[in-house]
């Protein structure tokens, strides 16, 4: 079988036995790809340039599961960032943690999305440099959400399609994929109230603490499940990012 | 390989031994056959130290390292400098810094590492019982010793952020470049953390 060469991010690992992991990576061709890292725990040969570790990224070179198999082999590993200003700060770690664990529980093996990957990378690139934190969350989960064709809206009701007007109230229901205005809501029952202000602004612009409820609220019920990290990265977000009353 | 067809103790024996790290189906019924061999003495020793450690290890009530009573022989030593904390993720890190042979303060193990995405949270480790000596005592110094890992940074940062406002010296191991390895073998984030952890050779 032909090795295959890509760029990829480490998602996972998982300590297969006393030597061996099982290495989760983000490629950039082939999307979510689970692979068995032989004796790269102890490895001190070129082929894994002295192991892996979480949120690095780099360049792999494995071989495709073969017939049943569910793991391929990784052969070679070149690591070429390790976002190492993510280990300042717990807003900038955490942070890192939840969107590596959205891409990983909300896409699937070998469905490719280079357009995420590099949104991935440029998050954790941003997380660990100078910037504030809090607005690359809000940004990635928006992104992510339009990646796998998720994306809210954000500007009208979703119902009767009207222009979201300022200063009303306004409710957001994840099953029915965005905002919904007054005279709609009462015919949902999974709904929650937003700010008004909230809508005016943009994940990117707005209140990053705010904005990361709500989209963690939408990729929640996308998921059918809560993310681990999710509780902890508001809690820090919230500490970073007052809510503006 | 054929798997073997033995039945009775033998192949229970066999079994067992196979769950063992490192060893394989080849290596159990190596060992099987050599305790089978053995004197009677010899292969019941062998199950008395299981039982032994199975009975009596117990964590150490103050730094949670393996002790055989209610302190670990570190913990225990009155020539330890109990104002210094080394603090590692588990007892085989403890082997691995005692083996040095250069520390002379005392441990604590964290019995983990904090791991958001496997659910490892702050409260499943012994972070709490390590603020408790801190306060309690008369430690001045911190040095945490977690792997140089992203999980073990996350826990270091967190515990970092909790003894800010205690007033105790915190500090990390170094980190860098292994002596024996080469420079072009090395990996970026090891480069970099040589070339900014660089001090004077004298």
């Amino acid at each position: 079988m032909t090795p295959r060469t890509d760029e990829a991010l480490v998602l996972r690992l998982t300590d297969y036995s006393e030597t061996s992991q099982i290495v989760t990576l983000f490629t950039a061709k082939s999307g979510l790809v689970r692979l068995i890292a032989k004796g790269v725990r102890r490895s001190t040969k070129k082929r894994f340039a002295v192991g892996l570790d979480l949120l690095e990224s780099g360049e792999v070179i494995y071989l495709p599961p073969r017939g049943d198999a569910q793991l391929g082999t990784l052969t070679e590993w070149v690591q070429r960032e390790t976002f190492t200003g993510l280990r300042r700060e717990l807003l900038r770690l955490h942070g890192a943690l939840y969107a590596v664990e959205l891409v990983a529980g909300l896409t699937e093996e070998g469905d490719p999305h280079p357009e995420l990957f590099h949104a991935l990378a440029d998050t954790l690139r941003n997380l660990a440099g100078d910037e504030p934190a809090g607005p690359c969350l809000p940004t990635f989960q928006h992104d992510l959400l339009r990646a796998i064709g998720y994306a809210p809206r954000l500007r009208e009701c979703v119902v009767c399609k009207r222009a979201v007007i300022p200063g009303q109230p306004v409710y957001f229901s994840a099953g029915a994929g965005g905002l919904l205005c007054r005279d709609c809501e009462p015919h949902h029952i999974e709904k929650r109230r937003v700010p008004s202000r909230l809508i005016e602004t943009t994940p990117r612009t707005g209140d990053p603490s705010a904005w990361f409820e709500l989209l963690d609220y939408h990729l929640t019920h996308i998921a059918g499940r809560r993310f681990k990290t999710a509780e902890q990265v508001a809690a820090l977000l919230v500490r970073a990012h007052p809510r503006r009353r | 390989m054929t798997e073997s067809k033995l039945t009775g103790p033998l192949q229970r024996l066999m079994d067992e031994l196979k769950k063992l790290p490192g060893i394989g189906a080849r290596s159990a019924e190596r060992v099987a056959f050599h305790l089978l061999k053995a004197d009677r003495e010899e292969a019941l020793a062998l199950a008395q130290a299981i039982m032994a450690t199975k009975d009596e290890i117990r964590p150490c009530s103050r730094c949670y390292n393996l002790a055989d009573g209610e302190l670990c022989s570190i913990c225990a030593d009155p020539r330890r400098d109990q104002g210094q904390i080394i603090v590692v993720e588990q007892p085989k890190d403890l082997l691995a810094l005692e083996a040095t042979g250069v520390i002379t303060g005392v441990y604590h193990v964290l019995m983990g590492h904090i791991a958001p995405l496997e659910g490892v949270e702050p409260g499943d480790l012994t972070i709490d019982l390590l603020l408790s000596r801190v306060k309690s005592g008369d430690v001045r110094e911190v040095i945490l010793a977690t792997n140089p890992t992203l999980e073990g940074d996350t826990t270091a940062l967190h515990i970092i952020s909790l003894l800010a406002d205690i007033g105790v010296t915190v500090t990390r191991l170094a980190r860098g470049i292994a002596p024996g390895s080469q420079i072009e073998y090395a990996n970026r984030a090891m480069l970099e953390e040589a070339f900014r952890g660089r001090r004077s050779p004298l």
